[in-house]
């Protein structure tokens, strides 16, 4: 088991991504002029790839120009010290063609804007990150500040 | 009640700052070379400002210095997905004035993650915004009228 430097187990790609299929909502971390924004979502994975259903703004704006942003997700109980960490980057396009929209739309997500039920966007996982705590780990810890 | 050019409620300051105190986990947003990321922290407000722990020489650290970052917190129910967001935008800063470290050490933040981290980083809450969430079907299935009001997390 690899451990970084703050004392995490470190996730393999694998593990990372069975992990977000277990949470229905993530984040969407994006540059907005410059600033950093992060707005939740509710999502699902397509072949490896998050698939986030989104009306117009910036999450629309970043996708269209294919820019690389980040996906966050986590489950962290702040009690016991336990819980995981996904960090997923890389580009975002919308999904246009027809036999991806058929599985998008068999995903049953939706945006959290009322109106237009919105595009679909897929953030390629060029790069997968994740960190975890287990239970044990942050009782060896709980001396040094956690627990 | 504003509703932002999404059709989301827009929840203002006095409240996001209401709905982060009753919160202990939230996430750093900023670029690590050049391209963004987050990374979960447990925090607590000082002055209305963001305080987490940081041990040194993380990339966390060296991103965040003097740049101006991004915090978020979200509560949102995974049965009903209805919750809310809330985003602050700032300078971030690590503590160095006694006064402010005194200050933050009494705040008793515990670090969700293991090691020690002397470092305590302020982010200035200079641009708070938050935003209610109700899911699709929880919209429709409301026929009690006024349960959307009733303040969710």
């Amino acid at each position: 088991m690899e451990i970084d430097r703050s004392g995490m187990e470190v996730l393999s790609r694998d593990t990372s991504l069975r992990l977000l299929e277990k949470v229905p909502v993530g984040r969407v971390v994006v540059s907005e002029h410059a600033l950093p924004v992060a707005f939740p979502v509710n999502f699902a994975l397509l072949d490896g790839d998050i698939v986030f259903r989104t009306s117009t703004g910036s999450k629309l704006g970043a996708a269209v120009h294919k820019a690389v942003l980040a996906f966050e997700a986590d489950s962290i109980d702040p009690d016991l010290c336990t819980g995981w960490s996904v960090l997923v980057q890389g580009w975002a396009s919308l999904i246009t063609r027809r036999d991806e929209l058929a599985r998008a739309e068999a995903l049953g997500l939706h945006s959290w804007a009322p109106g237009s039920p919105g595009h679909f966007v897929r953030i390629h996982s060029e790069m997968v990150t994740g960190r975890r705590l287990l239970g044990a780990q942050a009782e060896n810890f709980a001396g040094a500040g956690c627990g | 009640m504003e509703v932002d050019h999404n059709g989301l409620m827009v929840l203002p300051r006095g409240q996001c700052l209401r709905l982060l105190r009753r919160t202990r986990v939230g996430r750093v947003i900023v670029n690590v070379d050049g391209i963004p990321a987050a990374f979960p922290v447990n925090f607590s407000l000082l002055d209305e400002d963001v305080v987490f722990r940081s041990a040194p020489g993380t990339k966390l650290l060296a991103a965040i210095e003097g740049a101006v970052v991004g915090f978020q917190v979200d509560r949102i129910d995974p049965v009903f997905e209805s919750g809310w967001s809330v985003l602050i935008q700032g300078p971030s800063a690590v503590l160095d004035h006694e006064d402010d470290l005194a200050r933050a050490r009494r705040l008793h933040l515990r670090s969700w993650a293991p090691g020690q981290r002397p470092h305590f980083v302020r982010i200035r809450s200079e641009s708070v915004s938050g935003r209610r969430f109700l899911s699709p079907a929880h919209a429709m299935a409301e026929p009690y009228g006024d349960e959307s009001a009733s303040g969710v997390g």
